[in-house]
């Protein structure tokens, strides 16, 4: 048991990924739809992903010892049955939500998780545009829970690679709904593509990454709207392509947050841990500002999705 | 799998996306003319009005004129970014100007432009400050 492995599912998968994404291309360049491809934009996004991947390579370690410690630690062993495996895989899923969610709302875990929606481009390329400072962020502890309920570790490893994959397809414009049993209860490429927009409405919802039976259950579930297309990237958009400013430049904005004249160990505290666009001076914006300032400007738009919690 | 199988598999496959996208053209930019320039502001910035825009020549970057200050809209492949000239340096280079920005994100930006262009460049950015 202790001997247990799995394997490397997410390596195994690269040749589907280039092979998938030389699919779309084609499929865009043929038929003159299903979604948008820029050269420099996506090269970028896939040197996020070489990196992302070269940063497992070294530092994956960290993520098996951490599991191990706490796998020997705990009395309960679930074994290795495939219906742990499944149970696995829907437990590793519900924290995944948690993670996302948390990702979007605490800005030290936004800094890692930016760099996936720096595109404002949305294809398979973007799904790759994975983050190089996961670690920094502690959001492993996370993952904690499962080793200590008695998931081995290996196992733990395995499904979250297996949820990585899921989360590649939907990636994409080239899908517009699937049947509506599957998207009542999986992530489809029409829910990620609300998660992924900057409209006001689309803002901070559909954070699941296999089962969208989170977000439905959790009240952050956004259906996508016929008459208003997502708009692709951040609410403030970067201005550039270089992969290492990509990686780090949230990271440098809450360093320059920090050193700036005037503030408290407390406001340096709050930097790090209130949601994204927080400022101590009461001059930032927040989701929700965005919301209420778009209802403003576009009274209809009240207690429609996206809107139904702004008064 | 292999380090080296991996590598080999990874190298091999952003060669081939890299060709595909130079044959299928995926690595033509956009050129703004007036009104792409200011849908791209509003969609940059939709609570935020543009007032005057002053468009490069090659239609890569426009100079907007706004209640909060001026700014500097440029071509970021089919997109646009923007940034707040507030706190920026606009430098002369032989083929236009260098704005550098206080910013991780958005460094320094060329912006190609004639030497009259240069000087209705300046006077825009002094008049607007």
């Amino acid at each position: 048991m202790d001997r247990l492995s799995y394997p490397d599912v997410v390596n195994y998968a690269v040749p589907f990924f280039i092979a998938a994404i030389l699919i779309e291309m084609a499929w865009i360049f043929l038929r003159r739809r299903g979604g948008r491809y820029e050269s420099r934009d996506a090269m970028t996004s896939l040197a996020m992903g070489v990196g992302n991947v070269v940063v497992g390579v070294l530092l994956g370690f960290v993520y098996w010892g951490f599991l191990w410690v706490l796998w020997r630690a705990t009395p309960l062993d679930l074994g290795t049955a495939w219906w742990v495996v499944a149970l696995c895989f829907v437990a590793d899923d519900l924290r995944y939500y948690v993670y996302h969610r948390i990702a979007h709302r605490v800005r030290w875990v936004w800094a890692s998780h930016v760099n996936h929606h720096s595109s404002q481009h949305y294809n398979l390329t973007t799904a790759l545009r994975q983050t190089w400072t996961d670690l920094f962020t502690f959001s492993l502890i996370l993952r904690a829970p499962l080793a200590l309920v008695g998931f081995h570790p290996a196992m733990i490893l395995f499904v979250g690679g297996l949820n990585l994959i899921y989360q590649f397809w939907i990636h994409t414009e080239a899908i517009g709904r699937m049947p509506r049993w599957f998207e009542a209860v999986m992530n489809t490429p029409s829910h990620r593509r609300v998660h992924h927009g900057r409209n006001p409405r689309y803002l901070d919802a559909n954070y699941a990454g296999v089962f969208i039976i989170w977000d439905r259950m959790f009240g952050s579930f956004v259906p996508e709207q016929e008459d208003e297309p997502v708009d692709y990237g951040l609410v403030h958009n970067i201005g550039t392509f270089n992969p290492l400013r990509v990686a780090f430049h949230e990271w440098a904005a809450i360093f320059r947050d920090w050193t700036q004249p005037g503030v408290t160990w407390r406001d340096r505290l709050l930097y790090a841990v209130m949601p994204p666009g927080w400022r101590h001076d009461g001059g930032g914006g927040s989701t929700e500002a965005l919301k209420r300032q778009f209802v403003r400007t576009h009274p209809d738009a009240k207690g429609s999705p996206g809107f139904d919690h702004i008064p | 799998m292999p380090l080296w199988l991996l590598a080999t598999i990874v190298v091999t496959g952003l060669a081939a996306i890299w060709l595909a996208m130079r044959l299928f053209g995926f690595a033509r930019s956009l050129t703004l003319d007036e009104a792409a320039a200011r849908a791209e502001w509003a969609a940059q910035n939709p609570f935020v009005e543009a007032r005057d825009m002053t468009l490069s020549s090659d239609g890569k970057a426009a100079l907007v004129a706004t209640a909060r200050g001026p700014h500097l809209l440029w071509v970021m492949g089919l997109d646009t970014a923007v940034h707040p000239l507030a706190g920026a340096t606009a430098t002369t280079w032989p083929d236009g100007l260098v704005f550098v920005f206080n910013d991780f994100a958005a460094p320094r930006v060329r912006v190609a432009l004639s030497p009259a262009e240069v000087r209705e460049w300046q006077t825009v950015i002094g008049r607007m400050a």
